[in-house]
């Protein structure tokens, strides 16, 4: 698992599910399809990516494509970074 | 003299647009542009085919569909056939969906075929026709049980025959969180729609230059006001598509990119946009009305954002999806950076009535709290096969029917009325109204619930739905009842936080006690503060 997933991963649990147990939050688990996140928490998931890695996330680019899973996220945050 | 003067109708709004302004864009979004004159006739075609397929004044027609052009002209084609549209949220468990369209029997659905329309099809009360209406670039299919867009829009362009229109035929029914688990529907007449748009004219003097935003979804009250204001001026609705609306920087491009005039939205989006939207690098200056309702905007935010965009006039504008709006409050600026407590609902609108009842009946005087009931013209007949709940909402007093808005509120000269809270289970959040008992209701659904008490509590991030469960399990999975809870309900009743506990805490006569669980929970108080302390999205 790479650092970007791990820090995601911390991030949601302590900011939106508090006490759930880590094996639950699979990288692949659909968190706005299943209702476990909301447009809300997206927008705070934006706001961490792009402090934690000094990158900009453009509006059209905080889209479930994007922001749908932690895999999506952690790729996506890793294409800023490297480019 | 009364019986010369013509009837309120929404259909005529398009009819007389079509005729002074038919080659003005009536409407953009998904789907494209439709000038007056080919909404027009979009919705004529609607109107045919559903005279074609046998509907009769006052029958049903479902929407469950996502903006487009194509669904703006269905809208007009059901009222055009004096039909009445049920619009629900596509979004939301299509089994929700089917309760609501099986309570109010329609006969035709229109549906998104990129869904699944399975349950629809398999009810053994499903809709005589279902017209499938593909939305762009989403791939879908046509079932071999539905009529495609395409064929409808064989039926003819003609004007179908007006007469007989009255102001009291339903125009469409919304339906809200019912505090049984089951969703009622609110009737609204013409006549309820024709006088809050009427109050609009009068307030907001629009123009056919005025170009508005069209954010809610069409099951959302807000619509009226985007979809009819601006077809009874000549003006321009532009549909905010779902990927755009729930982003707040994409919504600040779409009112640069629009030039939108006049902005209708709940506080929610707003704040979303002061917080997150970075507003600097929009051209707003189009702007010339902001207008919200469905919750109280948080001050903080509310300053932030006339500050960024101060060239436009702000509007706090109340009311409950029964009456539309009741009660409204220009927002004088600049705010004063002191300030901290929510702006008043206002004074009563003019087309309405409004008295304040205390809880043994009398009337409150200046200062005092009570129930804001509401009269006029705009206030709906009732809900959807509900006789009980009418019995309890509507109340008859000195020949004049009140509907209780069960929103506490006192009058404060000069600032209009306050909103104090609310007596009963019902709360906001993002706009939208939500029963408690409803997710109680959906919990239950789930095998492993033995008791669950849904509690709301508001910081200043807004409102929080907290559920607490007894499963018989020490401890639960967020992850699991948050699935659970998006297969049952629409995503703004999802909870915030499940907290787990051995069993509820009960009052002396065994009921679930649900001031202990506000106050503080199954857990000491200590624990619980600091749990509310850390609750934030």
């Amino acid at each position: 698992m790479s650092h970007f997933n791990q820090k995601i991963k911390s991030f949601i649990l302590s900011e939106y599910l508090e006490g759930e147990p880590e094996e639950n939050l699979t990288d692949t688990l659909e968190l706005l399809q299943d209702g476990i996140l909301d447009s809300m928490a997206v927008l705070g998931l934006v706001n961490f990516v792009e402090e934690e890695w000094d990158i900009e996330v453009e509006p059209d680019e905080a889209t479930e494509t994007n922001f749908g899973t932690i895999e999506s996220m952690a790729r996506f945050v890793e294409q800023k970074v490297t480019n | 003299m009364d019986h010369q003067k013509p009837i309120r109708h929404l259909a005529l709004y398009l009819e007389q647009a079509a005729q002074h302004f038919p080659d003005q864009i009536s409407t953009t979004g998904p789907g494209g542009r439709l000038t007056y004159a080919e909404l027009n006739e979009m919705s004529n075609r609607v109107a045919n085919f559903l005279i074609e397929k046998g509907l009769e004044p006052g029958d049903r027609v479902g929407l469950v569909l996502s903006k487009s052009i194509q669904a703006v002209s269905i809208l007009f084609g059901i009222l055009k056939a004096r039909c009445v549209y049920v619009p629900v949220d596509r979004n939301a468990p299509m089994e929700r969906n089917l309760v609501i369209h099986t309570d109010c029997q329609i006969r035709i659905l229109f549906i998104d075929p990129s869904l699944d329309a399975t349950p629809y099809l398999e009810h053994p009360g499903k809709p005589e026709v279902i017209v499938g209406v593909p939305i762009e670039a989403k791939p879908s299919t046509i079932s071999p049980s539905m009529i495609s867009w395409e064929t409808l829009l064989c039926s003819p362009c003609s004007m179908v025959d007006s007469r007989g229109r009255t102001e009291g035929d339903l125009a469409f029914i919304l339906y809200t969180s019912g505090s049984t688990g089951k969703p009622k529907g609110v009737m609204l007449s013409h006549l309820n729609a024709c006088s809050f748009v009427d109050w609009c004219s009068e307030t907001f003097s629009p123009t056919q230059e005025d170009r508005f935003s069209s954010h809610a979804p069409f099951h959302f009250d807000l619509s009226v006001l985007d979809l009819y204001v601006s077809t009874k001026h000549g003006a321009s609705l532009h549909l905010v598509g779902e990927d755009v609306a729930g982003n707040p920087g994409l919504c600040a491009g779409f009112i640069e990119e629009h030039e939108i005039t006049v902005w209708y939205s709940t506080p929610s989006i707003l704040t979303m946009m002061v917080q997150f939207g970075k507003l600097s690098r929009f051209n707003a200056s189009s702007l010339r009305l902001i207008l919200f309702a469905g919750e109280v905007f948080p001050v903080k935010h509310l300053r932030k954002l006339t500050e960024i965009w101060n060239h436009a006039g702000y509007w706090n504008l109340y009311g409950p999806t029964e009456t539309n709006v009741c009660t409204s409050a220009w927002i004088p600026l600049p705010i004063d950076g002191a300030r901290t407590e929510p702006y008043p609902i206002g004074p009563v609108c003019s087309h309405c009535e409004a008295l304040v009842l205390l809880e043994n009946g009398e009337v409150a005087v200046h200062g005092e709290s009570g129930l804001l009931h509401i009269a006029g013209p705009s206030v709906c007949r009732g809900y959807w096969g509900m006789r009980a709940e009418n019995e309890g909402r509507f109340v008859e007093r000195d020949g004049i029917v009140w509907y209780n808005t069960g929103d506490v509120v006192k009058f404060q000269p000069g600032e209009g009325y306050l909103f104090m809270g609310r007596l009963d289970r019902m709360v906001k959040r993002r706009g939208y109204r939500i029963e408690l008992g409803e997710i109680e209701n959906a919990l239950y659904k789930g095998g492993d619930t033995r008791e669950a008490a849904v509690i709301a509590s508001e910081d200043q991030s807004g409102v929080k739905i907290i559920a607490y469960l007894s499963t018989g399990q020490k401890t639960g999975s967020q992850i699991a009842f948050k699935k659970h809870c998006s297969d049952h309900l629409p995503g703004y009743m999802i909870p915030d936080r499940f907290i787990f506990l051995e069993s509820l805490p009960k009052t002396s006569t065994g009921k679930i006690d649900y001031q202990k669980l506000t106050m503080g929970g199954g857990k000491d108080s200590g624990t619980m503060m600091e749990e509310k302390g850390r609750l934030r999205t």
